[in-house]
């Protein structure tokens, strides 16, 4: 009883806080919460559930990478350029590749630019369904999640049938790429091409027609025009603000020039463009369909050929170790205008390398969208800018009660792969 | 405008500015469309006039990033601009080099004219130790506790103190 | 209190928690079967319930220690003596002639106000967020429940001459479906639905689990729980679902099994039993299983709309048409032949 009585007057504590919620409170989110799938810290105040201000912090996982690569020759920098991102791991090292063939005027076979644009465009399906997902699973619709999520790993399926690898997939070289597609490949790729349109029709209805998924999302975490513009936005986050920006039109690479490729906004499907979180998610959606078209485009017009400009390694390194100059490379990401900087001077290794990923830009936007809205939306609309994160986490069933190790894990990869790839030898 | 009217034009507006321009261009495809890039060559004292003259050529021209390289005694600071966008095979790269010496790198902000460049040039405040006259204070990467490190240096400022122990860090202690 | 009545008490109270969890389990594996997924095992919550006991119950520094200890045994306490009145399992309730369904209502209320009160004394930011949103949903639901038990009360005590219009006595309580007419039934059809409506709020359910939200609010009045304490109000919240369905299944669906067969009497509780257990199932498959794999979380601001204006007319209407079947029905029938 005495202890009680010695709490009693901290209820008064208590009850000001309850009546202080009425004021302003500072909500940490992140670095680890459960809405963001990568270290980010974003405080929100609120009053009430209203945000105030905010304030964005970023540099939790800064690993250096840029430093790291100034440190290796460029082949071995290619692989770190792979791992700078879980999902980008087509484009960051193809950009890499082209900022260095930019500086040492390496000249890439057409075959290979075709190449380059197929294994980009599964690779931004890929990346476009595990957004839709997250979206729906930040408002709680985790059936979709589920849903988009399943259908994903037909394109994982596709892209480890054609490199070996469902994620890192190692298939980019200076100068080209390192694996060809067969024409049992290419089959195999049509046949996906036409199941994936078959989802964007259920997807479409999906996000087209479901209530509370616009109730969710509509009019809420607003980018104008005129904000995306002064704010340097890229990608699906600009364009779903009514701004052209995409560098596969603007500024065309590897075999994009050969295709019309017209940057889309989200009046493709909707009537106005409004430039709200579920702009930006039926804009992903409408995306999906475009890169489906560019695979079969790319599939029908893929020139024959080599498809690498120096496969001996060591040739390439010594060529690339008398290079003197800087290359730039941009690149359109999944999440919008990736770009490389590369210096060289006559060395083993790059003498500068700057990544500047598509978030980086966006991160400024964030700001604009989240004053004024509420609380509840903040992780929809934090997630509607697609934040990169990574994930390469799948589930197996197992026979009852085993337990898997690593050996057995990976003897169960390499076979699943094998049978991937032995369909189609 | 077509791109290689906009590249000229863009080459008589800095042609008040510096003799030190450079026009290269890339193909790709079979279609061997041409890709063009800009180098230019600036005193660090009229980056705020050119980004200014820039922006009437081309309304809010799209500021990707600033690179940098720690040349020994000078900092070389890069700012890429895509400029023209928006428009089917028309972009224009165009990258404004500034040299500062490294006894005093100092550079007025751009952000007045592009706020997109915030993070950026806050980026190259803790990784360079470049001070970008006219940016409000505070780290958007770095913690406070690592002031007067800058990892992107080359000299004793740099990173390099940090990376000797990375492999024997947990073996050993 | 004799020593039965105690150890009977324990008895129904073990076999409430059990079922609870178990149909929570039941929930979790239909809701992943329906997103194409494998599932947990059906146990899995009282896995989950060990697994917590077995883990330190950690109190944070700025927390109002007493009162956030206190919650979750108010919570969990509540929560099992509602089942001491209300008729469960197919049995009539143990303490039917000392409670009503006032009592029940409030009975009701307090649990999700304990993980308030607890929520606000965690200190935590996320905690208070969440338990300021439980509280308003609460004041929005409340209402369209008062009407239902209400309605449904006003409806006997016109029917039903001599019999006590709140008791929670089953065998005193006809089923309300027997006693109306045409437009009576499509009254306590519609008072049924919003019942249905009202289910995944009281059970905190997708889509009106935005008190807890994992991607908002870290689980909101939960965030700061762990161990015992998380264990109790993890069986409090499988309790709130149990018990909310039994409420339905009470004021709806009274009726046992030996009014539509006959039975071996010594057999009859066990069938009974498993007659009650799907009742609670159809109840729970209709308004939580297939609302929760085809919802997005709604935002406070759109649930409390929710509740107060379209389900509180909803309600009202069938208010509306009970007592239209009552005064005027019998003229009108009359009318129509």
């Amino acid at each position: 009883m005495k202890r009680v009585h010695q709490n009693l007057p901290k209820i008064s504590t208590m009850v000001k806080r309850m009546a202080d919620n009425e004021k302003k409170v500072n909500i940490p989110i992140g670095p680890i919460h459960p809405a963001l799938k990568e270290p980010v810290q974003i405080e929100v105040s609120v009053s009430g559930e209203r945000v105030t201000d905010v304030n964005i912090t970023l540099g939790h996982v800064h690993r250096g990478i840029e430093w790291v690569g100034t440190r290796r020759n460029p082949i071995q920098t290619l692989y770190i350029a792979e791992r700078v991102c879980g999902i980008c791991n087509i484009c960051h090292p193809m950009a890499f590749c082209i900022a260095i063939e930019n500086a040492a005027n390496i000249a890439v076979p057409e075959r290979a630019e075709y190449l380059r644009t197929i294994f980009a465009e599964l690779e931004r399906i890929h990346s476009h369904l595990l957004f839709l997902g997250v979206a729906a699973h930040e408002m709680g619709f985790d059936s979709i999640l589920h849903y988009t999520w399943l259908t994903r790993e037909k394109v994982l399926d596709v892209v480890e049938m054609l490199t070996g690898n469902r994620i890192t997939k190692g298939i980019m070289m200076i100068g080209g790429v390192r694996r060809d597609i067969s024409d049992s490949q290419a089959e195999k790729i049509r046949a996906a091409m036409d199941y994936y349109e078959k989802v964007y029709g259920k997807m479409c209805n999906i996000f087209l027609d479901d209530k509370t998924i616009k109730m969710r999302t509509r009019d809420i975490g607003f980018l104008s025009k005129k904000d995306a513009l002064r704010f340097c936005a890229v990608g699906p986050t600009a364009r779903a603000s009514g701004v052209k920006k995409d560098i596969r039109q603007d500024y065309p690479y590897a075999a994009y020039p050969d295709i019309d490729i017209e940057a889309l906004t989200p009046e493709f499907l909707l009537k106005e463009t409004r430039g709200d979180v579920y702009d930006r998610v039926v804009m992903r959606a409408i995306e999906i369909k475009q890169s489906i078209d560019i695979v079969r485009e790319c599939l029908k017009e893929m020139p024959s050929g080599p498809i690498v400009s120096e496969p001996v390694l060591q040739k390439l390194l010594f060529n690339l170790k008398q290079v003197q100059g800087e290359g730039v490379a941009l690149v359109e990401a999944p999440r919008g205008e990736l770009i490389h900087y590369i210096k060289m001077e006559k060395a083993d290794a790059p003498s500068s390398w700057k990544i500047r990923a598509p978030t980086y830009a966006n991160l400024h936007v964030l700001r604009t969208m989240l004053i004024g809205s509420e609380l509840a939306d903040v992780p929809v609309i934090v997630a509607s800018i697609d934040p990169c994160m990574s994930c390469a986490n799948r589930a197996i069933i197992a026979d009852k009660g085993a337990l898997l190790y690593q050996e057995k894990l990976r003897e169960l990869c390499i076979g699943k792969t094998r049978r991937l790839r032995g369909a189609t030898k | 405008m077509n791109t290689e009217s906009f590249v000229n034009e863009l080459k008589n507006l800095l042609s008040n500015e510096t003799k030190d321009i450079v026009v290269s261009e890339t193909q790709h495809g079979k279609s061997k469309a041409k890709a063009f890039r800009l180098w230019a060559t600036i005193d660090p004292k009229n980056i705020h006039g050119v980004v200014r003259k820039i922006s009437l050529l081309q309304k809010d021209p799209h500021f990707s990033v600033s690179s940098g390289t720690d040349l020994g005694n000078e900092i070389e600071l890069l700012y890429h601009f895509a400029l023209n966008y928006a428009k089917p095979k028309s972009q224009v790269l165009l990258t404004l080099r500034v040299k500062l010496p490294k006894s005093s790198p100092v550079i007025d902000t751009i952000t007045d004219i592009i706020p997109g460049a915030e993070i950026s040039e806050k980026e190259k405040r803790e990784f360079f130790g470049i001070e970008f006259r006219g940016l409000p204070p505070g780290n958007a990467f770095l913690d406070e506790s690592l002031a007067g490190v800058h990892p992107w240096r080359k000299d004793e400022k740099g990173a390099s103190k940090f990376a000797k122990n990375i492999h024997n860090g947990e073996k050993n202690g | 209190m004799t020593p039965i009545f105690i150890v009977n008490a324990f008895g129904l109270m073990l076999l409430a928690i059990l079922i609870a969890l178990i149909l929570n389990g039941v929930e979790r594996k239909v809701v992943a079967r329906m997103q194409s997924r494998i599932g947990p095992p059906i146990l899995q919550p009282i896995i989950d319930i060990k697994k917590l006991l077995m883990k330190e119950n950690i109190v944070p520094e700025t927390a109002v220690k007493w009162v956030f200890n206190t919650m979750p045994f108010v919570a969990i306490s509540t929560a099992l003596v509602f089942f001491l009145y209300v008729p469960f399992a197919g049995q009539n309730a143990l303490l039917k002639n000392q409670g009503d369904l006032i009592l029940v209502l409030y009975l009701l209320v307090i649990p999700p106000l304990a993980l308030a009160i607890g929520g606000f004394a965690s200190g935590s930011n996320f905690a208070s967020i969440g338990a300021q949103r439980e509280l308003v949903l609460m004041l929005s639901y409340e209402f369209v429940l008062a009407t239902i038990v209400f309605s449904l009360s006003w409806l006997y005590s016109v029917t039903t001459p001599n019999m006590p219009v709140f008791s929670v006595d089953l065998e005193a309580r006809p089923s309300p479906w027997l006693i109306v007419g045409p437009f009576g039934t499509v009254g306590i059809l519609l008072l049924l639905i919003t019942s249905l409506a009202v289910m995944p709020a009281k059970a905190g359910k997708l889509p009106h689990d935005m008190s807890e939200a994992k991607t908002e609010i870290a689980d909101g009045a939960l965030a700061e729980y762990s161990g015992l304490n998380l264990a109790l109000l993890y069986i409090t919240q499988a309790l709130r679902t149990f018990g909310f369905a039994t409420f339905i299944v009470f004021l709806f669906f009274p009726c046992n099994i030996e009014q539509f067969f006959g039975f071996d009497p010594f057999f009859l509780p066990i069938f009974n039993f498993f007659f009650f257990l799907a009742k609670v199932f159809a109840v729970m498959f209709c308004s939580v299983f297939i609302v929760s794999a085809v919802t997005a979380r709604f935002r406070i601001d759109q649930a409390s709309a929710f509740y107060i204006f379209t389900i509180f007319t909803i309600s009202l209407f069938g208010l509306l048409l009970l007592i239209l079947d009552f005064f005027i029905g019998g003229q009108l029938y009359a009318l129509f032949g």
